[in-house]
């Protein structure tokens, strides 16, 4: 029996898991796929809890429920990933080895990474990037009756570019909903050199941020946040004030990814871009957030890298030219 | 600007995307190629393995 083993019961993963499954024969291929737990968040779904639109029930499921009959679902945190052994080590199931190997392990904030965040956090520093921390922003937004709110983008790239300014036209809304935006001043503050990456996409949503009474200060490079003094600091000492600060954190690939030697610094697998493998290991393809692929972090942008994936893993599978070529498009 | 108004338009097409989301997306089903696929790209530029 052949073994595709794949990384990660996210969006990616449970794709991928679920494509091969129609395309493998039951008989010659098992498939497993592996994740540290069993929840499955509809991450587009975070930016909303914090004013009450989404609840927990709408955006919180079990990965199990996607995944089709047929799938090994193993729940196990990854402890080692050896390409050259073709191995995988978890810390409760012990290992697995594979023919196939498709790895969609994401990525994840990492507050602790800038100085002073993390010992802020929840005390006026808050996020949505998780779905505790999307519960703790809601009843710090409903309590919140005036006063300067700061969304910051520590650094790039994060997962949905556009979500902080999404998120600060929400405030904006929530605010003249509650009959108290006049007391509330928003300022977006982010290392970009305008709203957006883009220009078109930049003056458009600049206009908006004018309508809507949003102060925008690009080029700010977060070096440290002060919680007492209520303050985030750039490295070239420009000081930006606050009384609640809503932060996007540096992200972050996977560690186990890390320390297993199979990526970058930042945890991202390096990748060709076009074909979304490593090189040297044609029997690997990475998807989704945690590659170091230049394109937005983004479960649209995973869905379309999952069609090249089938594409090319069946011809690898039959001995075909693999003609399947990811271009990065997220629309 | 349309498209960042508040409008039910929008709102019906979050809803759409969810139900698509856990539908048709998880369960890995195609649905067409990227719409901008080829917009303003230098297909020679894309190099082939």
């Amino acid at each position: 029996m052949k073994k595709l083993v794949i990384l990660g019961a996210g969006c990616g993963g449970t794709m991928m898991a679920n494509k091969m499954r129609r395309h493998l024969d039951r008989k010659e291929w098992n498939i497993t796929i592996i994740d540290k737990d069993n929840i499955h968040d509809y991450q587009p779904g975070y930016l909303f809890v914090p004013f009450g639109i989404n609840t927990e029930k709408e955006i919180r499921k079990t990965k199990r429920e996607f995944i089709r009959p047929g799938i090994d679902f193993i729940i196990s945190e990854l402890v080692n990933v050896d390409w050259d052994k073709q191995e995988i080590a978890t810390a409760t199931r012990g290992k697995f080895f594979y023919d196939i190997l498709i790895m969609s392990t994401g990525c994840d904030v990492r507050p602790e990474e800038v100085e002073g965040l993390a010992e802020t956090w929840e005390k006026n520093v808050y996020g949505y990037y998780r779905f505790d921390d999307c519960v703790a922003l809601k009843k710090a937004l409903s309590q919140f009756q005036g006063g300067k709110l700061v969304v910051n983008i520590a650094e790039m790239p994060i997962k949905c570019p556009v979500a902080p300014l999404e998120f600060a036209f929400l405030a904006d809304w929530h605010f003249h909903q509650r009959g108290i935006r006049d007391k509330v001043e928003i300022e977006f503050v982010t290392p970009l050199t305008g709203a957006f990456t883009k220009p078109v996409a930049t003056q458009v949503l600049t206009e908006a941020c004018r309508q809507k009474n949003i102060k925008i200060t690009p080029n700010f490079a977060l070096g440290s946040v002060d919680g007492d003094r209520k303050v985030i600091q750039s490295y070239d000492g420009t000081e930006v004030n606050y009384d609640m600060l809503v932060s996007i954190p540096p992200n972050f690939g996977s560690q186990v990814m890390i320390d297993s030697g199979v990526a970058d610094p930042m945890g991202y697998i390096p990748v060709d871009k076009y074909t979304l493998q490593p090189k040297d290991h044609d029997n690997v393809w990475v998807l989704g957030d945690g590659t170091n692929v230049p394109t937005s972090k983004a479960g649209a942008v995973a869905h379309f890298q999952a069609d090249i994936l089938e594409e090319n893993i069946m011809a690898f599978i039959s001995g075909d030219v693999q003609h399947a070529r990811s271009d990065g498009h997220a629309l | 600007m349309g498209l960042l108004q508040d409008t039910e338009i929008n709102h019906l097409s979050k809803l759409i995307f969810k139900w698509a989301y856990y539908n048709l997306l998880l369960a890995g089903t195609w649905l067409g190629p990227p719409a901008l696929q080829l917009a303003g790209k230098r297909m020679d530029m894309i190099k082939k393995k």
